[in-house]
């Protein structure tokens, strides 16, 4: 089972820059743009 | 202007002064002028009155004598016939002579030789060929020598004043007939006079005896005078008409002062005497005088007030105005004048009183201006204040909104050179190299000018906590370790084993060093790079030296202000944002410390900066 990782970020660039950043070294990622939507899928 | 030190005014006293000396100095001239010549005329009217009695007494009693004398010249005639007869004739002349002049007491008659053939006396019995010898007598010898002979006065009976007349009669044989005359006659002439109360005549024989004298005592007394100045006086000149010549002030015989006057009987040498007591005689002048001074004194008197009166109304005026302009000057604008003197002091207070309302009409427009440019420059710094806010807003936006698509640059291309979007040609790799370090770059430079916006504004605010300077230096040291080995410089750090803790915005204090590392790294092509650091006094003392190209005098002054290089140049050669002293140097000012480079061109250059040790609180960077 990989490691998952949230990344909870308003901008896309920032967001994309990181979920290829990371998925290509193997994370998964789960995304969120703004906090509620992050504690949302943390729960 | 409080303690302005006021002249004491005394413009009253002067005035008063003034007033008074003026006034008395006229009242006291002409009394004093009209007392000497009140003095002088009264001295000469009672001259000329005691002149006129002087030389009426002389004039009588010339007159007396003269007519004895001649009285007697008329028995000198020779006689004719026998001398039998003719010395009865002579005889019965004689003794009608006696009936005739009562003055004539005895008289006597002397042959051309001197000697006495007839005396015939009221006194005594006649006698008739005496033969008595007086050819030596003087009365004898001035008679024969042509002369009437007066002879000294001399006393009978001890009270009857007496003297010798003796007269020769006319040719070489004639006698000289001799009479003794009783001078009682010029007594009462002399006591007869009177001048004032207490004023007398007295007579002086030409020898300076007195002969004459209401006091009869005084001329049994034989008084001799001729040492009085008066007698001398009289003795010695040649008597005139002038008043003022025979008129002096001599003693009396009692010796009380005197007004004296004297005038000559010419006949007999003597000279006739008018003594008036000083005292008396000026009496009523001193009455007049003594009147005069009481005028005198209460003219003064009213000078006095008059004076004060004028002084007053002098000075009052303008005391008024003095208090009034005193009262405007103070800031009473109000304030007005008011003095109806009539005269230049009202237009004074006139002028005073428009200067005040004008001063206060420019006062209260003045006023009014600056409160109207105080509310405008309020309004301003409001709007200021607002712009202010508006800038800082601006930049803590703009930090966000540049750095955020400057990542997105940076991460995708370091993504790219990863190679996480698959293989990258050579010739891209290479582009993306070139565009990454451009970014880098710009995103250097976005953090400078916000830094140093931020500290121009006021907003940079310095996190003061405990630091450790060598782990600071030896962060920074690691960062730019890399590129010193890259350009084969030697770095080296040099710091005493116990650096005592400080307390300071560690991060900014290692953007200082990374600065001055990363310039000197950046400037010098060979040689060392030199870090020092020490501790004293709570200051730290830092220095980064290098062998680098050294920086002009002038330029020296420059390179601490923002975007300034020494060489606008070398920011294209060697990059940098022109900005880093700049941070420099305010960072360390908000520290509290001072920066400042010691440098010579192609010897190198060192940065010092000082440090305390302990910031407690942020400075405000200049």
């Amino acid at each position: 089972m990989s490691t998952r990782i949230l990344v909870v970020e308003d901008q896309a660039d920032n967001r994309r820059i990181l979920r290829d950043l990371l998925s290509s070294v193997g994370y998964e990622i789960l995304e969120a743009v703004t906090g509620d939507e992050g504690v949302t899928l943390l729960l | 202007m409080e303690s302005r030190r006021k002249p004491q005014g005394h413009l009253f006293r002067k005035y008063l002064v003034l007033f008074v000396i003026l006034i008395s100095g006229a009242l006291l001239t002409s009394g004093l002028l009209e007392s000497y010549f009140a003095y002088q005329e009264h001295k000469t009217a009672l001259a000329r009155l005691q002149q006129a009695t002087a030389r009426a007494a002389a004039a009588k009693i010339a007159q007396f004598v003269t007519e004895i004398q001649h009285q007697i010249d008329w028995t000198t005639r020779p006689q004719s016939g026998p001398p039998e007869v003719a010395l009865n004739q002579r005889r019965f002349d004689y003794f009608w002579l006696l009936r005739q002049v009562t003055a004539i007491t005895e008289i006597g008659q002397l042959d051309a030789s001197g000697k006495e053939q007839l005396r015939v006396s009221r006194l005594g019995r006649d006698v008739v060929g005496s033969q008595a010898d007086f050819s030596r007598d003087l009365k004898f010898l001035e008679a024969r020598s042509g002369k009437v002979y007066f002879g000294p006065v001399y006393f009978r009976q001890e009270s009857e004043p007496h003297m010798t007349i003796a007269v020769a009669g006319s040719g070489a044989q004639a006698g000289v007939t001799v009479a003794e005359v009783n001078l009682k006659f010029i007594w009462d002439v002399v006591s007869q006079i009177k001048v004032g109360k207490t004023g007398h005549a007295y007579v002086v024989d030409d020898r300076g005896y007195l002969i004459a004298h209401p006091d009869i005592s005084l001329v049994l007394q034989k008084l001799d005078l001729s040492a009085q100045p008066q007698v001398q006086a009289a003795h010695a000149g040649v008597p005139r008409a002038d008043d003022a010549e025979t008129t002096m002030t001599a003693p009396d015989l009692l010796g009380r002062s005197a007004l004296t006057t004297y005038a000559a009987i010419a006949p007999v040498g003597w000279s006739v005497f008018l003594a008036q007591p000083l005292r008396e005689a000026f009496a009523p002048l001193y009455a007049s005088l003594l009147r005069n001074a009481v005028l005198l004194l209460l003219g003064l008197g009213l000078a006095v007030l008059v004076s004060l009166f004028l002084a007053r109304k002098v000075v009052t005026p303008i005391r008024t105005l003095q208090a009034g302009a005193a009262q405007i000057g103070a800031g009473a604008l109000e304030h007005r004048i008011d003095i109806r003197s009539g005269d230049e002091l009202e237009a004074l207070a006139q002028e005073f009183n428009h200067m005040a309302a004008q001063l206060q009409e420019s006062y209260a427009s003045l006023e009014q201006k600056v409160e109207v440019r105080t509310r405008e420059l309020a309004e301003k710094g409001r709007q200021l204040e607002l712009a202010s806010q508006h800038k800082s807003q601006f930049l803590a936006n703009m930090s966000h909104e540049l750095r955020t698509p400057m990542n997105a640059i940076l991460g995708y291309t370091e993504l790219i050179m990863d190679h996480i979007y698959g293989e990258v040609p050579e010739k891209i790799s290479e582009i993306l190299e070139r565009v990454q370090q451009s970014g880098h770059h710009l995103l250097d430079l976005i953090n400078d000018v916000l830094d140093i916006s931020k500290m121009e504004a006021g907003q940079l605010t310095l996190a003061l906590n405990d630091y450790s300077l060598a782990e600071v230096v030896q962060t920074v040291f690691s960062a730019v370790e890399s590129l010193a080995v890259e350009k084969g410089l030697t770095l080296t750090i040099s710091l005493p084993a116990d650096l005592p803790v400080g307390k300071g915005d560690e991060r900014r204090l290692a953007q200082v060093l990374l600065n001055l590392l990363g310039n000197a790294i950046k400037f010098t092509e060979v040689g060392e790079v030199q870090v020092r650091a020490t501790a004293a006094d709570g200051v730290f003392t830092v220095a980064v030296s290098d062998t680098g190209p050294g920086i002009s005098e002038a330029d020296q002054q420059k390179i601490f202000e923002a975007f300034q290089q020494a060489d606008s140049s070398i920011t294209r050669k060697k990059g940098g944002t022109g900005l880093g002293l700049s941070i420099v140097k305010r960072i360390i000012e908000m520290h509290g410390g001072r920066v400042w480079v010691e440098s010579r061109l192609g010897k190198g250059s060192t940065f010092w900066f000082t440090l305390p040790i302990r910031v407690e609180q942020q400075k405000e960077a200049t």
